[in-house]
């Protein structure tokens, strides 16, 4: 009695957020795989051309090396991030409180800023003629290392995706610092009466119980990396070049620059089944029988 | 608490669905409309607006236009005496444009409008910033668009302007330019306008003028006094010369030029486009972009790619220049640190804050070619345009609006304070470069940079002609591989239906 009371109420909260959701999210969703169907410039009538969009992606080089481009920046900027964020949090555990606070603090800070603002920053930093990365390694004699970093194929991806984890480690190491905070003392004392060296307390009590943390921050760093865009975007001024696209970028010249906007909803219907189907095999893949503790 | 029928779960869910399938609905037929129609769009006469397939207008209006077949506004009258509209209502107009506040086109429109609101006090013109083309296309579609915007046709975006004036959206300024201009008595509007400019603001198949021009931006190389004196340097006329100096600036410490490496955004384009025209005539790379002949079949193409890839060898731009960008490219320029940049006239109202006041800077005509057939006072450049949106409240209003913006005033003002630089006739030049006015008054033909009249309806073919010149800077293909990948890249996009 006292639930079905409970969810004639609920429905009437609930009712705004659906109808929010299913004009701004649901509607699009629906609408793009129809777009994704025409040729569109964006102005006047679309002209249906049934798979074409798609029987052009398959045979189009420039978004197999979008794609590829953003395999490297997901898979090298999860690795970088998800590590540098466990160190980060191990680190911070190993403070006092109030040191913690502090280093907590000045790692979170850049997670804060804007991504136009992260972008222009690095701009400056990789600015091969008086940026600081290069400054610095002329002042230490390293000139043969002071590369135009966002100008070579081979350093542009890795260059960005530095910026990125400096942008975004600090999230990743508070969520890993919830997770550590978790893990109850006694099981490291135990641990330790039973000999464990400081790796061995890692690899067999810290690692195994703060999976399920790990697990969700690998997925959302796969999704983040697969929707690359924004910085991308911004550090190349809105021009970014074929050989150092990833899909975000390649999507939004495709639509907006070169007015191809039934090719870019193709991509994006694309795009939206890759980053589903590989959410749902890693949940699958990444799931391990839970520790209750 | 609510008069509703307690709701099971399973009609709960019914209901959500239906909800959903209502959008499904709403979408599948909303995406297969056409948008409603608009007012009926302009009949264009003569041979349809395949630009590539038909030449272009360009400095002698009336003489090409009349071989090409094209209407063109027929030599104007004795100027009308302007009538300024009788406007006692308050009424409000608005101007959008995608850049923020504190932006040099902000201020200009700022100014612009006290100006305006000198003859027409009771009118209210409302500047909306930050409003993304995507937006403006949007409010084109719902036919609320702003009087004043980027909404107008031009033939600097031939692709994106016919399908505006297909769609109705563009007010057609035809018989308001016969008005006598906002202040040069006895003079139309129209005349007022260089003639270098007068048929950006038409498109090619659609008689009419269909907007109004900002300012023109035209390629010359800025360059840095100081650094020139410093090493007793003149600015060059021919290609040698520049040889010449970036070598007596190398051998200085001094690097001779500064590029934006990093993007293909068309940029890098400008040294092999600009050299061919020296050495051909632009019009025959214009004829390889409509199809009718190839690069290859023309040796001074692969000379042109040779010699920018001579430039890079020899080092004459400043080290890393293939990691800077265009912000960055024109800091190392103001930091003294390249003498150097060759590049469009908007540099003086983009980087004007960040300019240090005793910065000393001029412009000269991009060098000749010694042997060349091309002109020597063919420029490249474009006019930025705004236009009236037909479907807007008070068009007549905007209109004139346009016609203050065009007075000779107002572009004083602009020159002098955002440093634009000028497309009205008699108007002054920016005082940092006062050879910029002298240089386009000599100049006998005025082309899109890029060509870009003709690339635009290219689509991905011109980001692929931006990448490839992007990569001959990055020496990552030869000069012969690049004229061969161009010449593939143009066959590409003829050869689709």
């Amino acid at each position: 009695m006292y639930k079905k009371e409970r969810a004639r109420l609920i429905v009437p909260f609930l009712l705004p957020a659906v109808i929010v959701y299913t004009i701004f999210f649901t509607y699009p969703a629906i609408q793009s795989p129809y777009f994704s169907l025409t040729k569109w410039s964006g102005i006047g009538p679309t002209e249906f051309v049934s798979l074409a969009n798609y029987r052009q992606l398959l045979t189009d080089g420039t978004w197999w090396n979008a794609a590829k481009n953003t395999i490297y920046y997901a898979t090298l900027g999860g690795v970088l991030g998800l590590a540098l964020g466990l160190l980060f949090a191990v680190a911070i555990r190993s403070l006092s409180l109030r040191l913690g606070r502090y280093a907590k603090a000045i790692i979170f800070a850049p997670s804060t800023l804007s991504v136009a603002l992260v972008a222009m920053l690095w701009l400056f930093i990789y600015n091969p003629v008086f940026g600081l990365l290069n400054g610095m390694l002329r002042m230490v004699g390293l000139d043969a290392l002071a590369l135009p970093w966002l100008g070579m194929t081979s350093t542009t991806i890795p260059a960005i995706t530095v910026a990125s984890v400096w942008a975004g480690v600090g999230s990743t190491t508070i969520l890993f610092v919830a997770g550590l905070q978790k893990i109850p003392k006694e099981f490291y004392d135990a641990a330790q009466i039973d000999g464990a060296n400081d790796w061995q307390l890692f690899r067999h009590v810290t690692w195994p119980l703060l999976w399920e943390v790990t697990r969700i921050l690998i997925i959302l760093a796969l999704i983040g990396g697969l929707q690359a865009f924004g910085l991308f975007y911004v550090i190349a001024g809105g021009f970014t070049r074929p050989d150092t696209d990833v899909t975000g970028t390649f999507l939004y010249r495709a639509a907006f620059n070169e007015q191809r906007f039934g090719y870019a909803t193709a991509m994006g219907v694309v795009l939206f089944v890759i980053i589903m189907v590989l959410t749902v095999i890693s949940n699958r893949l990444l799931t391990r029988e839970a520790l209750e503790y | 608490m609510f008069p509703l029928r307690r709701l099971t779960r399973r009609q709960f869910v019914a209901l959500g669905m239906t909800a959903m399938a209502a959008g499904v609905l709403q979408a599948c037929s909303g995406g297969s409309q056409a948008p409603p129609a608009p007012s009926a769009a302009p009949t264009p006469t003569g041979p349809p607006a395949t630009l590539i397939a038909q030449p272009f207008q360009q400095a002698t209006p009336t003489a090409t236009a009349a071989a090409a077949g094209v209407s063109q506004p027929t030599p104007q009258p004795a100027a009308v005496s302007a009538k300024p509209t009788p406007v006692t209502q308050t009424l409000e107009i608005e101007f959008a444009i995608e850049r923020g506040e504190g932006d040099h086109y902000v201020l200009s429109a700022q100014e612009n409008t006290k100006h305006f609101n000198e003859r027409y006090p009771s009118v209210k013109v409302k500047i909306t910033t930050g409003q993304k083309t995507e937006a403006a296309k949007l409010r084109l579609q719902e036919h609320k668009p702003a009087e004043i915007g980027n909404t107008g046709a031009s033939a600097t975006n031939i692709a994106d302007s016919i399908a505006a004036l297909k769609a109705g959206y563009v007010y057609n300024l035809q018989d308001a330019m016969k008005q006598e201009s906002w202040d040069v008595p006895g003079k139309s509007w129209y005349d007022t306008i260089s003639p270098l400019v007068q048929p950006l603001i038409q498109v090619p198949g659609y008689p009419g003028v269909w907007s109004f021009p900002n300012n023109v931006t035209t390629l010359n190389v800025y360059y840095n006094k100081k650094l020139f004196d410093k090493v007793g340097a003149q600015p060059p006329t021919t290609w040698a010369e520049l040889d010449a100096v970036c070598k007596k600036l190398k051998d200085a410490g001094i690097a001779p030029f500064t590029v934006d490496g990093t993007s293909a955004d068309g940029y890098m384009d400008w040294w092999f486009d600009t050299l061919s025209s020296r050495i051909h005539g632009n019009e025959v790379y214009r004829d390889v972009l409509r199809g009718k002949t190839t690069l290859a079949e023309h040796p001074g193409f692969l000379k042109a790619a040779q010699m920018v890839r001579d430039f890079i060898d020899k080092e004459y731009f400043v080290k890393g220049y293939s990691g800077l960008d265009f912000t960055g490219s024109q800091m190392v320029f103001y930091q003294g640190q390249a003498a150097m940049l060759y590049v469009g006239s908007w540099l003086l109202g983009e980087m004007r804050k960040a300019i240090p006041d005793d910065f000393s800077e001029d412009v000269f005509r991009f060098p000749m070619v010694t042997g060349g057939t091309g002109d020597p006072k063919h420029i490249f450049g474009t006019d930025n345009t705004y236009g009236i949106a037909k479907e807007s409240q008070h068009p007549e209003l905007g209109t004139e609006w346009a016609r203050c913006y065009n007075s000779i005033a107002m572009t004083n003002w602009r020159s002098a304070n955002v440093s634009h630089q000028p497309a009205i006739l008699g108007a002054e030049p920016p005082t940092k470069t006062p050879s910029l006015n002298k240089i386009f008054a000599e100049s006998t033909k005025m082309d899109i940079y890029n060509n870009a009249d003709l690339y635009s309806q290219m689509g991905e073919h011109f980001t692929t002609s931006n990448d490839l010149n992007s990569k001959l800077f990055r020496k990552e293909v030869t000069p012969e591989d690049f004229i061969k990948k161009m010449d593939e890249n143009i066959k590409a996009y003829h050869a689709k239906p």
